[in-house]
């Protein structure tokens, strides 16, 4: 396929201002470099989409990094000090295979 | 038994009812099915008061009824202990009858071989506070062979980095030690956040050493077979499963009173069985 | 038979400035690699190697130590072990001599390894009795 996973994803916190997009991308990849540090942790993380009411986002990694992004993802309890989740819709190599969600079916 | 569906969360800690209740909405969003409400009972604190029974009564889940369509609840009851003598005591006891599932979390080296060989639960699960306990193989496989399941809970690698490197640690003795055969994940969450998605949860399996598969048998399947282990402890029988080949004929007269659903095999470990328990149910299934 | 996989990585100790007084110890070692390891591979590496890990050997004279590791983790310290450039309070260097599945061959490996490092080195020796203790010194083998 094209190489890459595609993460549907929403960031749910308890504040209720809206979060930047630079600051959670910020936060994935400092996750990824707390558990698997310099070499392991190293990996091209984009945000492709983010939208900033609803905290919904759209994150794109390479296929070799998807398992150790997404636990980087629920390993994440604080966003800017304060308590959050991440939750996941959906996973595909497909960008197309994000429209239909497991969780929702 | 009732039938339970996946996915499983088998460690919600008990804490007042408002929070319990958000927490429990928030697992059935999240695709849980079937959950147990943990309380806990240090045994390795001396309270010096004399009580028959030492175990407290199961908190009454009652107000959580709304949700029964939706979810599956039990209760669990976790014994810290780090003395062997508490394998007396349970065997008396008629609070703990009242559980459905009992775990065992022993604190040093004999209370975790005692867990493993002789103590009458279902399942043994482990803090991050006591890393040290030394995992030895041959009772790690009687652990197995007995129908014990090993529980990791999540939320501590969630809440704190360096809980997080010794539930690593723990996991991957695991996983050196007995292939991750029979590993469970639980959340153990307090607050929402610390809940996470089934599918994440399988995936961070990973992590703990356990492949794909294993990730997701053990908040699907493995807990499933914990709570038919579960069952047959409490009632003094065992459950089987009855794999069909063809269609079924029911020759005799006699069997077609009963239902397609009961058929009891009763084994002879009946002594112990409580007069309030409802009559268990047979477990036979057609698959 | 089923048993847990080790492995045995024997180094030596390259100190940048040849100065006889500067020694290593089992601890010091051992703490400067799990901190790299944490570095380089994070909670993971650290929460992966932990269990098993141990400086099994450390010859302050000849400065070479056995490491066990477990079987699988030990890649995370075979591939740092090159970008470790301070041990202790020292500027030094790890070089990795052999990787070995037992200590018996490993073992051996130093003793065949110690031999030609004296076959080197003695003919530069003058003292009958310097020469001795040297001897004495390279080929002590002992694990604890």
């Amino acid at each position: 396929m094209s190489g890459y996973y595609y993460i549907d994803f929403t960031l749910k916190t308890k504040e209720t201002k809206e979060p930047l997009p630079i600051y959670v991308k910020g936060s994935i990849e400092q996750s990824l470099r707390t558990i698997y540090g310099e070499i392991g942790g190293i990996s091209t993380v984009d945000l492709i989409k983010f939208d900033r009411e609803t905290g919904r986002g759209i994150l794109r990694v390479p296929e070799s990094n998807y398992v150790k992004t997404r636990t980087a993802l629920t390993l994440i309890s604080k966003f800017q000090e304060v308590p959050c989740h991440f939750q996941v819709h959906a996973a595909s190599p497909v960008i197309l295979g994000l429209l239909k969600t497991h969780v929702e079916f | 038994m009732e039938i339970t569906r996946g996915y499983y969360d088998l460690c919600i800690p008990f804490s007042d009812r408002s929070k319990l209740k958000t927490l429990v909405k928030e697992l059935i969003e999240l695709g849980y099915r079937t959950i147990a409400i943990e309380q806990t009972y240090d045994h390795s604190k001396k309270t010096g008061e004399k009580r028959a029974d030492i175990f407290p009564a199961p908190e009454d889940l009652s107000f959580l009824k709304e949700f029964e369509s939706k979810i599956k609840i039990f209760s669990r009851l976790t014994i810290i202990y780090t003395d062997v003598s508490v394998s007396h005591p349970m065997s008396k006891s008629v609070n703990l009858q009242k559980f459905h599932i009992i775990a065992g979390q022993p604190k040093n080296d004999t209370a975790w071989t005692h867990c493993c060989s002789t103590f009458a639960g279902d399942m043994i699960t482990f803090s991050p506070d006591d890393p040290k306990i030394f995992i030895n193989r041959k009772t790690y496989q009687v652990a197995i062979n007995r129908g014990l399941f090993f529980e990791i809970k999540y939320s501590e690698a969630i809440r704190n980095s360096s809980h997080r490197k010794d539930m690593i640690k723990v996991s991957h003795n695991y996983h050196s030690k007995g292939k991750s055969k029979g590993v469970l994940m639980s959340s153990g969450a307090t607050n929402v956040f610390e809940l996470r998605g089934p599918y994440d949860v399988a995936n961070l399996g990973l992590l703990f050493g356990l492949s794909e598969e294993q990730g997701k048998n053990a908040i699907g399947a493995n807990c499933r077979k914990l709570l038919l282990n579960a069952e047959s402890r409490r009632a003094g029988k065992t459950f089987f499963v009855m794999t069909a080949k063809g269609p079924i004929v029911f020759s005799s007269s006699e069997d077609e009173g009963s239902d397609d659903e009961d058929s009891a095999l009763e084994d002879d470990a009946m002594e112990g069985l409580e007069i309030d328990l409802q009559q268990p149910s047979k477990k036979k299934r057609f698959t | 038979m089923v048993r847990v996989k080790n492995r045995y990585i024997v180094v030596q100790i390259v100190p940048e400035v040849d100065a006889g007084k500067i020694s290593f110890n089992d601890s010091v070692l051992s703490r400067c690699v799990m901190k790299n390891v944490g570095k380089y591979y994070g909670e993971f590496g650290i929460g992966s190697t932990e269990y098993g890990f141990r400086v099994k050997y450390c010859n302050d004279k000849t400065r070479i130590a056995v490491i066990r590791v477990r079987h699988r983790p030990h890649r995370f310290v075979t591939s740092i072990l090159p970008l470790i450039c301070v041990i202790g309070d020292h500027k030094a260097k790890f070089r990795t001599l052999y990787t070995g599945a037992t200590i018996m061959q490993c073992n051996k490996f130093i003793v065949k390894h110690q031999r030609d490092v004296l076959d080197k080195t003695i003919g530069t020796i003058d003292s009958a009795k310097e020469r001795s203790d040297f001897l004495k010194n390279i080929m002590e083998f002992s694990v604890d």
